[in-house]
């Protein structure tokens, strides 16, 4: 890999431009270079592509309205939320999310409904915890 | 239907792209920003005054013009028309074009700043420049420059502390590098002492690439470039000086020289201290960017 960066002084930098005598020194980064270095190695820190922290997935339209108040609650509580545009079949949702490298899936079922919880989903290690918003907050805030 | 496309040498950066992208754009800005550099930005267009003439022929050749708005060719002198003169048309159709490096805007703002701006001036830039280059791999027409700048100042601190944001910055970004300084006073005396001062861009360009093609590599470009066999065996002889305290009896008789292995003498005494985390290194080939 050639250099990735370069610098050094001038003894005149602005007297082109009618002002001698002013030196200037200077380092200069490579973005592409070091980028592909990098990428090349595997530097890039694996939560930097998780823009969306979780992603709620519900079923039909009152568990899809709960999970609008909730997704709302979580944003302005600072979580980075995403919620599927249609209810309905969760094996689509949580494929989406596995695409989009969500790392938290959560699911508006009646039980949670009915308890003010979500049932949230690691999506690394597949464990599952019913959370109220305030506790997923507290989790991934 | 129109076949959609993007203008050759140029790229679109997908979402995870921008994000690995802005991830080092941060990184190194943070480092910027802890050694005291101000942000700075300047328009993608410059005047084709301010940029002409600054990178040298080859570099003229290779800026972007913008062609001026409305009627352009109104005013055009006819001869120049007829005759085909894409060099003087130029000047007449196009008064701006794109910003090639952010060096040159960097001094054309300091000298239209200098009455309100405090001296030294520590700035760093982060913006994208364009170049009319052939595009190749890893070579594109639109790319962006991170650069920091001390302008106002000969102190040698500065060498000194950029050397630390290099340091720091490829710590940061869990890179481990090898950061090379030389000092261009020592590649003056060389030339010299091959007899060759009036070839010194021929011989820095040649024995930077040392690391690269070798010696024997290095022999043969300087041979094409014209250099004599025995300002070739002087070099040689010079260049495997491998310190600073080997080069100085050779450098016995040159003030110049002298002074050159004091300043990096000085830049690594300070640095010497530090907890650097990346290699710092004297590499007497060192060469880029000295045109």
């Amino acid at each position: 890999m050639g250099s990735i960066g370069g610098g050094g002084r001038y003894a005149d930098l602005t007297g082109v431009f009618g002002v001698p005598g002013l030196s200037g020194v200077g380092i200069s980064f490579g973005a592409d270079r070091i980028y592909d270095v990098m990428e090349g190695l595997g530097l890039f820190p694996e939560t930097l592509t998780e823009s969306v922290k979780i992603m709620i997935a519900s079923f039909d339209e009152p568990s899809f309205e709960y999970a609008f108040q909730c997704a709302s609650q979580l944003r302005k509580a600072g979580v980075a939320t995403e919620l599927y545009p249609e209810p309905g079949k969760l094996k689509k949702q949580f494929e989406y999310a596995a695409k989009r490298n969500v790392p938290y899936v959560a699911i508006a079922g009646e039980n949670e409904l009915s308890g003010g919880t979500l049932m949230v989903k690691n999506q690394k290690t597949g464990e599952q915890v019913a959370l109220t918003v305030e506790q997923i907050v507290g989790r991934l805030a | 239907m129109q076949k959609p496309s993007i203008p050759e040498g140029t790229r679109d950066f997908g979402p995870e792209q921008v994000q690995k992208r802005t991830y080092i754009f941060d990184t190194v800005r943070a480092v910027f920003v802890k050694f005291g550099f101000q942000p700075l930005e300047t328009p993608a267009m410059e005047n084709l005054s301010t940029l002409t003439g600054k990178y040298g022929e080859e570099g003229d050749k290779l800026l972007f013009k913008i062609l001026n708005n409305g009627d352009y060719l109104k005013d055009v002198n006819p001869e120049v028309l007829a005759n085909r003169d894409s060099a003087r048309l130029v000047s007449g159709i196009a008064k701006r074009g794109l910003r090639y490096d952010l060096t040159v805007p960097f001094a054309r703002y300091v000298v239209m700043n200098r009455g309100t701006l405090s001296f030294p001036f520590k700035r760093y830039q982060i913006q994208p420049v364009w170049r009319a280059d052939r595009p190749q791999r890893g070579r594109y027409r639109e790319f962006y420059q991170c650069d920091a700048d001390v302008i106002g100042s000969e102190s040698l601190l500065y060498e000194a502390e950029l050397t630390q944001i290099y340091d720091e910055a490829f710590a940061r970004l869990g890179m481990p590098e090898v950061i090379k300084i030389n000092n261009r006073k020592i590649l003056l005396v060389i030339a010299e002492a091959g007899g060759i001062p009036d070839r010194f861009m021929d011989m820095t360009v040649a024995i930077d690439k040392l690391d690269k093609i070798g010696i024997e590599g290095v022999r043969k470009e300087l041979t094409e470039r014209g250099i004599a066999p025995e300002a070739i065996a002087t070099l040689e002889k010079i260049l495997a000086a491998q310190n600073i305290d080997a080069l100085r009896p050779i450098f016995a008789d040159s003030e110049t020289g002298q002074t050159g292995l004091d300043e990096l003498a000085r830049v690594f005494r300070l640095l010497e201290k530090t907890a650097l985390q990346n290699e710092v290194r004297f590499d007497i080939t060192l060469a880029r960017g000295l045109s």
